[in-house]
């Protein structure tokens, strides 16, 4: 069990480490002061002290960053070590594959949440020094439930990575997460319009697709309805672990039935 | 040979189109000189709607009230705890749903885990209002609708709205509509809707106000002659109320 966590911590150190190093992130960051800035000195009509626009900007921002970070990560995983062939003197260190997978995954769950954290922080900051709090609890529990759906999303795109081409992987997996994100509440209404196998197709795709719209609690920051119950949390955080859970036993049967 | 021919018949086609589809009916036609006009062409107007749309929204502090008023119709639970049923359907909010379940009979209740959930992460579907000064929020978004679309009326009218009766900006509801009226010059709705700023609640200009209005009148005449069925719904409301403060203002 040691050596165990041992190993995992390791390959999770190594992950957290290439984000860091790859400067995606500033890159992002860059993007966001270009499109925010203005926005924010923005004055229309004349009219100042609009803030609800400009948090729903920078929340829109920062969920579409930790998506396109939380996917490429998990995708990355697995793929550049089967091309250069550094899978092999891996497994043979020895590293058993549920080591390998369970470290993996946490590597790209700590490098997408470091960043996550990142971009809250200085959310944070921009509220605080505007006087609206700096921690306020809505805040805390968005950032709560958004690093459950970026372990959600790392665990989708490892998935996709270990049985789909490194681009296809990506497409679908940003098409399933962002469509269920603007989409996914009001699938039994389109179930509705549609009728027979196209009603029982969205039913289904209801039932089983990732919710990742159960994570999402930008409409509370943005208009200032306050914290979600406790229970409701404790229920999302539950789904997102049975969840990825599911998604990692599938991981390690498609990792198990590669032949390295 | 063949490019060459099909080139030929690709020009052909596209002048037969040119000629025979007036400038009006085209899709995607650019209707303004500005780099947004000739980017999106008719899709700004999609695009003016969906953030009136969106203004509309943070008015009622973030809810959809078209969502809150089509769960309304069908019976669904919307939010908080509701307590007409086990399952978390309403089947009686007080008036009977125009369609669907007409004889009374029972919904079926499916738990749906996920529509639970969905329900209290959202913010909760009731009544709320953005009162007072804190109604510029939606000043920025009704900003982005006529900028995407500054054809789209009900946006200018409503900015001018907030600004002088939620906000209480007279200043601002004025260079609102005087901006509204540069970019859409002798639109009846404005026109009314700047009488109406002017005359301030019988308190302001009455001279002024009348003469915008008879101006309103005179351009929705001369538009549409006296046939109402050309009219929109939105125009045929502005000539009714037209006529009603006229006749108070003689």
């Amino acid at each position: 069990m040691k050596l165990f966590l041992f190993q995992c911590r390791a390959l999770a150190r190594l992950s957290l480490l290439e984000l860091w190093r790859r400067n995606d992130l500033f890159v992002l960051l860059v993007l966001a002061l270009v499109l925010l800035v203005p926005l924010a000195s923005a004055k229309p009509f004349g009219a100042a002290g609009a803030v609800r626009y400009m948090d729903e900007a920078a929340l829109l921002l920062i969920w579409g960053y930790s998506l396109f970070i939380a996917l490429g990560t998990g995708a990355r995983a697995f793929p550049p070590e089967f091309e250069s062939r550094t899978i092999y003197p891996l497994l043979a260190r020895p590293v058993s594959r549920g080591a390998l997978l369970a470290g993996k995954f946490l590597g790209a769950c700590a490098a997408s949440l470091s960043a996550l954290a990142f971009f809250y922080l200085l959310f944070a900051v921009a509220c605080g020094l505007r006087g609206t709090g700096w921690f306020p609890p809505d805040l805390l529990e968005a950032f709560v439930l958004h690093a459950a759906f970026v372990a959600l999303a790392v665990a989708v795109s490892m998935l996709g990575s270990l049985v789909m081409t490194p681009s296809c992987n990506l497409t679908l997996s940003a098409l399933l997460l962002g469509g269920m994100l603007f989409f996914g509440r009001r699938l039994p209404e389109y179930a509705d319009t549609a009728g027979g196998a196209l009603k029982a197709l969205v039913l289904a795709l209801y039932a089983v697709a990732p919710h990742a719209e159960f994570f999402d609690l930008r409409q509370r920051v943005v208009h200032g309805w306050g914290a979600v119950d406790a229970g409701v949390v404790l229920a999302v955080l539950a789904y997102a672990a049975c969840y990825c859970g599911g998604l990692l036993a599938l991981s390690r049967l498609a990792l198990g039935k590669k032949k390295l | 040979m063949r490019t060459a021919a099909a080139l030929f018949l690709a020009a052909a086609g596209c002048a037969f189109l040119l000629l025979r589809v007036p400038p009006a009916a085209r899709p995607q036609a650019a209707t303004g000189d500005d780099a947004l006009a000739v980017a999106f062409g008719d899709a700004r107007r999609t695009i003016g709607a969906a953030l009136l749309h969106k203004a509309d929204s943070y008015f009622h502090g973030g809810v959809d009230m078209d969502g809150h008023r089509r769960c309304e119709l069908e019976g669904h639970d919307h939010g908080g705890p509701c307590d007409h049923g086990p399952c978390g359907h309403d089947h009686d909010h007080g008036s009977a749903p125009p369609s669907g379940n007409p004889d009374n009979q029972t919904i079926p209740c499916i738990p749906d885990p996920w529509r639970w959930i969905n329900d209290r992460v959202r913010a909760p579907q009731v009544e709320r209002h953005l009162e007072g000064a804190r109604g510029v929020e939606m000043i920025p978004v009704l900003w982005a609708s006529v900028r995407a679309d500054p054809k789209n009326l009900d946006a200018w009218t409503t900015a001018c709205y907030i600004a002088n009766t939620t906000m209480k900006d007279r200043a601002l509801a004025e260079r609102i509509l005087d901006e509204g009226l540069r970019l859409n010059p002798d639109e009846p709705e404005l026109l009314f809707t700047r009488g109406r700023l002017v005359l301030d609640g019988g308190k302001g200009d009455r001279a002024a106000a009348r003469a915008l209005m008879l101006r309103a009148q005179e351009v929705l005449r001369a538009r549409y002659g006296g046939d109402d069925s050309k009219l929109t719904p939105g125009q045929r409301e502005t000539k009714r109320h037209l006529g009603l403060f006229l006749e108070n203002l003689r």
